[in-house]
């Protein structure tokens, strides 16, 4: 997002303060990055809320023939900066590059929630793709009273209507007046409804392509700003000295050494120290001496399991047919094993960083790279005590965040405010590395304790799935805690399952045990070991121990893995996927182990696969990968990746969504686990937790089967859950030992093949 | 007496103290943005800059020990190209062209540890094959270049067809 491109959003702001009505525009008028709510408040013209059935909370089209679309959702890494592009434009018949989105700009931009969940195509994009037909229909309604002739006879090519020779553009149509929807916009539970009829797919010309992003070159150039590199006058440079134990709480704050350029802040147990030069601000919080109290209420790491089987929890019913228990006692043989995933970081690369700057009139302006901006805005404000209008969140890239900033909007930014009040003046409060490795809200932790019976002829006629999961979807942040203003949380975060059932097993039995925050319950603060969303939430961990455990069945009835999973399928798109990853992963129809998977390197070589339907999208791998017995170690050598997303946007960017998934989960996997004593996380860095290494990339195929009639379905997650169980199988095919304990470390596969 | 270096070019007296890390220094007095601040510990690479032509972290090692060395940082790649092909401009380095054309950033913050590295790697051995790109990229500095976002096959791609187009 550069300066002038948000400046599309400004005049529109004039614009409803002048009439009120619809779209319009007129060229657009410089203004400097820091929009300002003071200014707004100084004229007594509050901040419109966005009216989401107002053709004009949408887009702005310019003279020039230029679109603005403004929308809630943020760009993430993934590039749905380009794929809405992309829909808007094929919608409209504009060229794809008249088209510049503004993203997460509270003052301007709808709520259209929170991006995670791969939900920016599937619904901010399919919302997108109908307020543009609505738009397109209002402008053709215009040009044929301009054309003098009836919308049936016109056509639209790049922006201009035409009828016969005869010619206006979008840009003459809009010039000085108002636009107004024909029907109205109607967005509920059931989703959006428009007039208009959006164009059928067989006419797109953009959508379907590989549009180069049109965020990559700023980011190869430098030209991009993250939220990291945000610095506004007379701002200050923040570190903030979190808690040594997770429930800890100030005992005492002494001196800054002699000579120190840092001031030292202390509200409540938020203590921070702020210095004009940021070196100055790392030094103090490294020599700053902070007596916290002891507190000791979690399990250490190797206790944690037995903690949470211990832990009192709500157990909901996921699925249930048929009478497992009576099932599974008369079956022919049983099988039962356990799994577990191990509490997880985000890993964002550049640790969190926020600006804010809180006004003596109580305005707020926040910059941060949240998943939600509203909802940030929305907490500052009651953190603060402050109206949501005198609030505003302008977002800035920040590095992948991968749910980090999703269900938690933002810690720095709600510590920044505080700090910021306190002074008077800007604060920019960047994060450690500790902190954050220490601090994120993580990927929990769970356990499955899975159960199978089945006849003579290996036929499954029990499952049962008894999943243990602590929680997802920790929304606390720090700042006001810290501070103490904001008592206990009115949400007591919970750990869910994720994901449907595909396979027609006739006696089945899923559970989720719920389990609190570990130290929660002894926590002056209303959290424990806080963990939340972490890419695809629940479904990862559930689908591994359920897409292992089928394994586990097919090796114990030595049936091929493909074939009994296609024995237990109906649904046509998943025995597709499942197919075509089969076919371009060269998957070797037999059951495992494999008989002779020995090289002549010294390594052995297996094969794994693995499906999944995540919100709608179909995926299945074909892992192929050789373990050295003598080190432990696991290398993949080949994935392959089909999947079925209904309609593709843009198969470039979809492939390296696939690519991430890929790779972040095989890091995952093969070597992270967040590690704990009884007061706090040890994992606090690179070294404590490591990340996989690029000579640990295997190649990658991808295949995309084509939907076109089907609507798009995300594509930033399902390739996630398919990778535990297929990385587990593999080995077991190479090794026939079956880890059911992630992360799969080089120690753990040595100790696990004796 | 002030500390003298040579960034993208420039010469530049730095009024920061002499403990103050690199980073800090081509961030907050330079206004670089190149250079990103990952950990501080030299486990990373986003941070990482050329100092006489070598690939170095900037994150932990104090700017007096930079003293009268050429530092460049993504920023100033372009100028180095133009500068070897004795041309007045360019507008990108070949390793960005390459980057643009493989698509490779994904959040894009790590990119700029990746775009020096290759840097260092395609000075001397301008053809590497994929082997030694991932050596250069894992073991060969004081920690592996980390990327969170999964795009090291792109990387590799990326520095391939650098390679091509520096040949």
């Amino acid at each position: 997002m550069t300066i002038q491109e948000e400046a599309g959003t400004i005049s529109r702001r004039g614009l409803l303060r002048a009439g009120g009505a619809l779209v319009v525009m007129s060229a657009a008028v410089p203004v400097a990055l820091r929009t300002s709510v003071a200014e707004a408040a100084a004229t007594g013209m509050p901040f419109p809320t966005p009216v989401l059935t107002d053709l004009s909370t949408w887009l702005t089209v310019h003279t020039s023939g230029n679109v603005t679309w403004r929308t809630g959702h943020v760009e993430l890494g993934q590039g749905n900066r380009t794929a809405l592009a992309q829909m808007v434009a094929e919608e409209l018949d504009v060229a794809f590059e008249k088209v510049t989105l503004v993203m997460g700009n509270t003052n301007v931009t709808p709520d259209q929630g929170v991006t995670a969940a791969s939900s920016t195509i599937a619904r901010a994009g399919v919302q997108a793709r109908l307020i543009a037909a609505e738009a397109r229909a209002t402008l053709l309604s215009m040009a044929s009273k301009r054309l003098r002739a009836p919308v049936t006879e016109l056509s639209v090519k790049n922006g201009v209507v035409h009828h016969g020779r005869r010619k206006v553009s979008y840009g003459q149509l809009v010039h000085g007046k108002a636009l107004t929807a024909v029907t109205p916009i109607v967005i509920n539970g059931q989703g959006t409804t428009v007039g208009a009829t959006p164009k059928p797919f067989s006419e797109y010309t953009l959508v379907g392509r590989s549009i180069p992003r049109v965020d990559v070159v700023d980011k190869v150039s430098q030209k991009a700003a993250f939220v990291h590199d945000i610095t506004v006058p007379h701002m200050l440079h923040a570190r903030v000295i979190h808690p040594r134990g997770i429930g800890s709480t100030v005992v005492s704050v002494g001196q800054l050494p002699a000579g120190s350029n840092a001031q030292v802040v202390q509200l409540g147990n938020l203590v921070a120290v702020v210095a004009k030069q940021e070196w100055d601000a790392v030094k103090a919080a490294a020599n700053l001496p902070v007596t916290w109290s002891d507190w000791n209420g979690l399990p250490s790491t190797e206790d944690w399991p037995a903690a949470m089987r211990a832990t009192p929890a709500k157990v909901v019913t996921h699925a249930s047919q048929g009478d497992f228990d009576s099932a599974f006692a008369s079956a022919a043989s049983t099988l039962t094993a356990t799994y577990q995933t191990p509490f997880e970081n985000h890993g964002m690369i550049g640790p969190s960083c926020a600006v804010a700057d809180v006004r003596p009139d109580g305005s707020v302006t926040v910059w941060s790279a949240t998943q939600y901006p509203q909802g940030l805005r929305n907490g500052i404000a009651q953190m603060l005590n402050v109206s949501t209008e005198q609030v505003e969140v302008l977002w800035v890239d920040g590095a992948g965040s991968y749910g980090r900033l999703c269900s938690n909007y933002d810690d720095a930014a709600s510590e920044a405010v505080f700090l910021s009040r306190e002074l008077g003046k800007p604060v920019r409060v960047q994060w450690s590395r500790a902190d954050e490795h220490i601090w994120e809200p993580h990927g929990p932790g769970t356990l499955h304790d899975m159960a199978a019976g089945f006849d003579e002829s290996g036929n499954v006629t029990a499952w049962k799935h008894d999943a243990f999961m602590a929680p997802n979807n920790d929304s606390t942040m720090l700042g006001p805690i810290l501070v103490g203003v904001q008592g206990s949380s009115t949400r007591t975060p919970v750990g869910s399952w994720t994901g449907p059932d595909l396979y027609q097993f006739p006696n089945l039995l899923e559970l989720a045990h719920q389990m609190p925050e570990f130290g929660a319950a002894t926590s002056p603060y209303p959290f424990g070991l806080r963990t939340t969303f972490l890419r695809s939430p629940g479904q990862h961990q559930i689908t591994f121990a359920q897409e292992a455990f089928a394994d586990e069945i097919a090796a114990a009835t030595g049936q091929d893995p493909l074939q009994f999973r296609l024995q237990h399928l109906t649904d046509a798109r998943a025995i597709a996927v499942l197919t075509a990853a089969a076919q371009a992963g060269k998957w070797e129809a037999r059951p495992s182990p494999k008989r002779d998977a020995s090289t002549s390197n010294g390594t052995v070589t297996g094969q794994g696969i693995s499906f999944v339907l995540r919100d709608g999208t179909y995926a299945a791998a074909v892992v192929k990968l050789e373990v050295t017995p003598a080190t432990g170690k696991v290398l993949l050598t080949e994935v392959t990746v089909a999947q079925d997303q209904g309609q593709i946007i843009n198969p470039r960017a979809i492939e390296h969504q696939i690519s991430s998934c890929v790779l972040q989960t095989a890091s995952r996997v093969l070597h992270e686990e967040v590690k704990f004593d009884t007061a706090n996380v040890t994992t606090v860095d690179w070294v404590s937790y490591p990340l996989l290494r690029m000579d640990e990339t295997p190649t990658i195929n991808t295949i995309l089967v084509p939907n076109p009639q089907i609507a798009p379905s995300g594509v930033g997650e399902p390739a996630v859950n398919v990778m535990p169980s297929a990385i587990s199988s593999a080995i077991f095919d190479a090794t026939g030992v079956r880890l059911r304990t992630m992360p799969f470390t080089q120690e753990v596969v040595k100790a696990a093949m004796g | 007496m002030a500390i003298e270096l040579f960034v993208n070019g420039k010469k530049e007296e730095i009024t920061s103290s002499p403990d103050t890390p690199l980073i800090y220094v081509l961030r907050g007095e330079l206004g670089l943005r190149g250079p990103k601040f990952g950990c501080g510990l030299e486990q990373c690479g986003s941070c990482s800059v050329l100092a006489n032509n070598s690939a170095r972290r900037s994150c932990v090692k104090p700017v007096s020990d930079f003293e009268g060395q050429d530092i460049t940082t993504v920023e100033g790649l372009p100028a180095l190209w133009a500068k070897a092909k004795k041309v007045r401009h360019v507008d990108l380095h070949p390793i960005q062209q390459a980057w643009i054309e493989e698509q490779v950033p994904q959040c894009g913050y790590c990119q700029n540890g990746m775009m020096i590295t290759a840097a260092n790697l395609l000075a001397s051995n301008p053809n590497p094959s994929v082997s030694e790109i991932m050596t250069a990229f894992s073991t060969s500095g004081p920690s592996p270049h980390l990327c969170r976002c999964g795009t090291y096959d792109a990387i590799i791609k990326a520095v391939q067809r650098a390679a091509q187009l520096m040949a």
